[in-house]
């Protein structure tokens, strides 16, 4: 089910342009301590690669957006 | 009698059902209403009304029959009802032995076939009258295409539709499937009281959970004060899932890839 979603979700995020990079599941047993730090790692540098999220610059509408587009 | 009192009355008679749920003309307005044999008065045919009122009549069934468990209702159903009787139905949230449809064909849908989609809305969006020429799917009101933006694009729009979002409740309480008895969307520790816009985890919420459940009759947006496209949202998530396992809702049978039947799961990720 978890795999279902997880699948699901990253096709949202996409659809609605979050990069879908940015959800990460991976399952990793307690006595695998190298792999918990190496799906950990790898998490962080496809984040730095991506920059910071969308999300941080809040939900206020900014219609200037688009005219700024246009306008081009 | 119009043709609908008829066929209602003779249902009476022979003993199918013991009220039907259908339109009453109230003050000039088709307003949702519970028949009973005895009073017939007023029940709307809808074939020529217009404009064509359109209630979640199945979610109001629902809430009848969890206080009248017993009885056998009749029920006019458009293709979008049918639709959501279907889902309804597979949730165990309504008994298909307790329940008879009088079909009525209005809305379309991808979702119903073999008709195409349009949206209920013409694109200046003055009423709810169907628009009967198919526009091509993904085209949404406004005019943009969120399908063909890149990602930041994409992303600004939806931004820009959300932060309209005035967390009214509009979208759910319309929608003829959300019959939960408990909402996350009402939990403080998720969805903040008093904060407006709400965050995208609302809509996100919303969309995960109507994903392979939204039977896409376009009430929520007809609802919606503020015009987000939702429907256009929530038909995103669909594709998804038809997408990815193959699954379009309101269909007899099948069940949602998301539904819980145990331990044996159907339609996994190959």
């Amino acid at each position: 089910m978890t795999q279902k979603r997880m699948a699901f979700l990253k096709e949202l995020l996409n659809f609605i342009g979050i990069h879908p990079d940015r959800l990460n599941v991976t399952w990793v047993s307690s006595s695998e301590s190298a792999q918990f730090a190496e799906a950990v790692t790898a998490f962080v540098h496809r984040m730095r690669e991506l920059g910071p999220s969308p999300l941080k610059r809040g939900m206020t509408s900014s219609p200037a957006y688009f005219l700024a587009k246009e306008g081009q | 009698m119009n043709s609908t009192q008829e066929v209602v009355h003779a249902l009476f008679l022979t003993g199918k059902i013991c009220g039907f749920l259908g339109y009453r003309e109230i003050g000039g307005h088709l307003l949702p209403y519970l028949f009973s044999p005895e009073d017939l008065h007023g029940l709307a045919s809808l074939i020529s009304h217009d404009p064509i009122p359109r209630y979640p009549l199945p979610k109001i069934l629902v809430e009848i029959t969890r206080a009248h468990p017993g009885v056998r209702l009749g029920l006019l159903a458009r293709e979008c009802d049918q639709r959501a009787l279907q889902e309804l139905i597979k949730r165990n949230q309504i008994n298909p032995e307790k329940i008879l449809i009088l079909p009525l064909a209005c809305c379309r849908s991808d979702l119903g076939e073999p008709t195409q989609c349009s949206y209920l809305c013409s694109p200046t969006g003055n009423g709810n009258r169907p628009s009967f020429s198919p526009r091509e799917s993904g085209q949404d009101p406004a005019g943009v295409e969120p399908d063909v933006l890149n990602l930041e694009d994409r992303f600004q729009r939806w931004k820009e539709e959300f932060a309209k979002c005035i967390k009214c409740y509009g979208c759910r309480n319309t929608c003829p499937v959300y019959v939960c008895k408990e909402c996350s969307l009402e939990d403080e520790d998720l969805i903040p009281a008093g904060q407006i816009p709400p965050d995208l985890s609302f809509h996100l919420v919303r969309a995960t959970h109507l994903a392979g459940f939204c039977i896409d009759c376009g009430l929520c947006e007809e609802a919606c004060p503020a015009g987000i496209p939702l429907r256009l949202f929530y038909r995103g998530g669909n594709q998804i899932v038809e997408k990815l396992f193959g699954f379009k809702p309101g269909k007899e049978g099948e069940p949602s890839p998301f539904h819980r039947t145990g331990l044996a799961e159907k339609g996994s990720l190959p």
